[in-house]
């Protein structure tokens, strides 16, 4: 191995962040290769619950002959961090959301989004490498002007729902009521407000005996959450539940529990929620834009310029009609099988052979 | 209407049926309660947080009450879900002659914490153009801006 230690850098940590997944099974792999490796991240930004698995970021001392692979996704003290550190670099772009879809919400944080996205090339012409976890994120930096970015799509990691689903959350989901799960950040780019509109139609016009849950954290903007909030409350919909947490455990409950799983989001680098429902054999419908095609590869369903009642009548056939789900089913549990059997270890190996 | 399934585009035939289908669920109504410029999307539109906090108290005054009319009733299948129907329909209908009471209540106070909040984001805001107005003035007065 051509480096002393390879340690990893990002904005922050936390338990079912694609991200921190991600970081995990990059350290994993490094310490398999027999490389010392580490993840850092600012001490205030790593959640009370992950604090052994990653290390503050202010004690980053970097050696000689070290790598140093940076998560890239916003503007944070990690950057900084990475600008100044003597080891050899790669930054992996996540990408990051256009700070636009913030605005109305939260202006500070779209400049600091608009930032992170200005910094972009600095970043990238500062690093040894580029990788991007999406031949989508790829052509982002390639517009920049920067040439060489390889593709490593994000890693998914089986194990991580290896687990058993919370009896608590099994338990209150155990109704006949048809579930429709969403999973991810409460977020504008999210576009959760499309799905609530389909979901009343399909609610007040197709399956009276449905429910729309939506598990994800407010925390990135509470004031697109509070108008989601108000948008349920308007349509009269009961029967949407928000879930601002969940353990690894309470996410395979829902997963398990759900009939389908539907994203409306309109900018994704990846969208590794659709993976992970694919891997729990849930029918996947989602949105066709930026990389959530190379998420599905071929798999699930796929759509496009869908008004909100179509878009219903949509995850009706998708819950109702058997032939339909199964071959949704039978393409995504091929998918899955392709996802095994990458050659993740010979790729990462390939990777650093070419630095 | 764009529509990939297992990979394959199956706009032509799965998206013109969806399309179909749904063309005859719009043919009867919508399923908003409110008029577009009353919905919470137009949370979407503002310029900053401040416009954003205008609007938010605007639309939560237009929300302050607990309805209690247009209570639905969910039927089960068959002549049990019926029964079962009629009397929680009947039930209910007896219960709203107590619950009225307490929802009036509560609406009145849900008014006026809204209007106790709206007074108190105007006050804050005349506070701070006096603040900005005498600051301006201050700084006039220096030759320069405060450090």
């Amino acid at each position: 191995m051509k480096f002393a230690a390879i340690h990893q850098i990002a904005a922050g940590f936390a338990k079912g962040d694609a991200i921190s997944l991600e970081a995990v099974a990059i350290r994993d792999l490094c310490r398999d290769l027999g490389v010392a490796s580490e993840i850092y991240v600012p001490a205030e930004r790593i959640a009370p619950d992950c604090r052994t698995a990653a290390r503050a970021l202010e004690d980053y001392r970097p050696g000689a002959g070290e790598l140093l692979i940076f998560h890239y996704s916003i503007q944070s003290p990690a950057t900084e961090a990475f600008r100044r550190s003597p080891a050899r670099k790669v930054v992996v772009y996540h990408n990051v959301t256009p700070g636009d879809l913030f605005r109305a919400f939260d202006e500070p944080l779209a400049a600091r989004l608009e930032a992170a996205r200005g910094e972009l090339a600095e970043v990238a012409r500062a690093a040894d490498a580029v990788w991007a976890d999406s031949a989508f994120n790829a052509a982002e930096v390639a517009a920049l002007g920067l040439g060489g970015v390889r593709v490593f799509p994000l890693l998914f990691s089986a194990a991580a729902f290896d687990v058993a689903p919370d009896p608590v959350v099994r338990q209150g989901l155990s109704g006949p009521s048809k579930k429709i799960l969403f999973v991810g950040r409460m977020a504008p780019n999210k576009c959760v407000e499309e799905l609530i509109e389909a979901f009343a139609w399909y609610h007040k016009r197709l399956e009276r005996r449905s429910e729309l849950i939506l598990v994800g954290s407010e925390r990135a903007c509470p004031r697109y959450f509070a108008m989601l909030r108000m948008f349920a409350a308007e349509l009269d919909l009961m029967a949407v539940s928000f879930v601002r947490y969940a353990s690894p455990a309470g996410l395979v409950a829902y997963y398990e529990a759900a009939d389908l799983f539907a994203t409306a989001s309109r900018h994704e680098g990846f969208c590794l929620p659709v993976v992970e429902a694919m891997s729990k054999g849930v029918p996947v419908l989602a949105r066709n834009v930026g990389g959530v095609p190379e998420a599905m590869d071929g798999a699930g369903v796929l759509f496009d310029g869908a008004s909100p009642a179509e878009l219903a009548c949509l995850m009706h056939r998708l819950i109702s009609d058997s032939a339909l789900r199964g071959e949704v089913l039978a393409s995504q549990q091929a998918r899955i099988r392709r996802l095994q059997a990458r050659p993740v270890r010979q790729e990462f190996e390939a990777l650093l052979a070419a630095l | 209407m764009h529509l990939t399934v297992a990979g394959k585009d199956r706009s032509g035939d799965l998206g013109v049926e969806v399309a179909a289908a749904a063309a005859q669920l719009q043919a009867s109504g919508s399923v908003g309660a409110l008029a577009p410029e009353h919905s919470a999307l137009v949370l979407k539109a503002a310029a900053d947080r401040a416009d954003y906090l205008r609007r938010y108290l605007g639309l939560l005054g237009l929300r302050h009450g607990v309805r209690t009319a247009d209570y639905y009733v969910p039927r089960g299948p068959g002549w049990r879900g019926r029964i079962a129907a009629a009397m929680k329909t009947a039930l209910w209908k007896l219960l709203r002659y107590q619950h009225d009471r307490i929802a009036f209540q509560q609406n009145a106070v849900n008014e006026l914490a809204i209007a106790a909040l709206e007074f108190q984001r105007e006050e804050t805001e005349r506070e701070l153009a006096e603040l900005k107005r005498r600051l301006a003035l201050l700084e006039r007065e220096r030759g320069g801006p405060a450090p």
